[in-house]
């Protein structure tokens, strides 16, 4: 299994394959893992999500499409999602401190010159912690936390027009970066 | 460039992207979309963008989450190939990270259950098989006590001796060529289980010896059994029975049922 893409594993999947489930599992489970813990802060919640996501992987495996992205990214989507909804059926919101010490475990991935596509993600998560404060907060609050600018507005005192602004600044920015990576 | 009609929308759709709308303002945009190219493709360049968000540093989930998610997709089948899920299932559940660790727990809950259903099956056939063992023996030694009487019936030198004590009554029958002695006794009453009828040899001295357990079964209206001596029948005075608790007693403890002198 470990030779197979993860086309072929889904496509595997899809049959019914537990070991191409497994594979695809293991090879993936730290970003969907991590991408839980980041939108809930919690490793207990993190771990349900992560087993959610999977289990849903497991079952709407025949409806991945590769045109609209690669197994990793729909995996993740799926991941977001779950994460989302958890937190909105729990009613609570996580911390939203985030230190950019956390992505001392992508050093050892290549740079972003060598254009795998971790790389390139690995170029995007520090242009978002290199973002001003006010940029990041606002585009971490939207994304990670599933609030709306209307909430963020609301949550952080801050005139609605302001997070429009400052969202926009934001991503205007990273689309810099990523038009360069 | 956008042009003028298309500015104001331009300038939504990193925060469609995000999510970060309002749902009024989503639907307003995304009618737009449905006939404008421009914006269509800035879209798409910021949907890919916000992709790269849902990549952060990699972290270790806990060593027993493959195993819980392996048991939960199991769900009790016992190997090989998992059934395919209908392919309506929704992407966004919102009660889906209890469902992930209710599934867990009920598997959990099914293998212990199933653990413990075996486990008392297992005892239940057990005590079944030790009690039909029990009852071949005990059958076993009825036959052969039966053979012995039939035997001995045959033999010209055989002393028949009564008992008649309450409602028991029968006969000692005794070889003392062959220092061999079976009792046969009607009516005897069936015991609990926790009881059994000890015989004992009685010595010149007054002295007790066990010379063997005689059953007493619901099947036939008569009881047998062929006494155990350690020496010879001429050492002993006379034979008597007791009830006694099941494995036997080194000296009668309980009630005398009868006894018989030679």
């Amino acid at each position: 299994m470990l030779n197979l893409d993860d086309l072929e594993l889904i496509q595997r999947i899809s049959s019914g394959d537990e070991n191409a489930f497994l594979s695809l599992y293991d090879r993936h489970a730290s970003h969907v893992f991590a991408l839980a813990l980041r939108i809930l802060g919690d490793p207990g919640a993190a771990d349900e999500v992560t087993q959610d996501t999977f289990l849903k992987l497991w079952k709407r495996s025949d409806h991945y499409q590769a045109a609209l992205g690669t197994v990793i990214t729909w995996l993740l989507t799926i991941t977001r999602h779950t994460a989302l909804d958890h937190l909105r059926s729990e009613a609570r919101r996580p911390p939203i401190t985030h230190s950019l010490e956390d992505g001392d475990q992508w050093l050892d991935i290549p740079a972003a010159e060598s254009a795998t596509e971790e790389s390139r993600w690995r170029s995007m998560y520090f242009a978002v912690q290199s973002l001003p404060d006010d940029q990041r907060h606002v585009i971490e609050l939207a994304y990670y936390h599933g609030l709306s600018q209307s909430e963020i507005a609301e949550e952080l005192k801050w005139p609605l027009g302001t997070v429009k602004t400052r969202l926009r600044a934001g991503m205007e920015s990273l689309r810099r970066v990523w038009n360069k990576a | 460039m956008p042009d003028e009609i298309c500015t104001r929308y331009f300038e939504d759709i990193p925060a469609y992207v995000l999510g970060a709308m309002d749902e009024a303002e989503s639907a307003a945009l995304r009618q737009h979309l449905s006939s404008c190219q421009s914006c269509q493709a800035e879209l798409q360049t910021y949907k890919t963008l916000s992709q790269g968000l849902l990549f952060v540093p990699p972290q270790k989930p806990p060593a027993s989450q493959r195993d819980a998610l392996r048991a939960s997709l199991m769900g009790g089948r016992p190997s090989g190939r998992l059934p395919v899920a209908p392919s309506n299932f929704p992407l966004s559940i919102p009660k889906s990270s209890s469902q992930s660790r209710w599934k867990s727990h009920l598997t959990w809950g099914a293998a212990i259950s199933a653990f413990i259903t075996l486990l008392i099956l297992n005892i239940m056939t057990f005590t079944t098989l030790q009690s039909i063992q029990d009852e071949q023996q005990a059958l076993r030694a009825q036959i052969a006590a039966n053979q012995t009487i039939i035997s001995m019936l045959a033999y010209p030198g055989v002393e028949r001796l009564a008992i008649n004590s309450g409602t028991v009554s029968g006969s000692l029958l005794i070889d003392w060529d062959r220092s061999i002695a079976t009792i046969i006794a009607w009516n005897l009453p069936v015991l609990p289980s926790d009881q059994t009828y000890q015989i004992w040899l009685i010595d010149e001295q007054d002295q007790r010896i066990s010379g063997g357990f005689i059953t007493a079964n619901g099947g036939t209206p008569y009881s047998s059994a062929a006494i155990i001596a350690p020496k010879e029948l001429s050492n002993y005075r006379g034979i008597g029975v007791t009830i006694e608790p099941v494995g036997g007693s080194p000296k009668p403890t309980g009630e005398r049922i009868f006894r018989i002198d030679f």
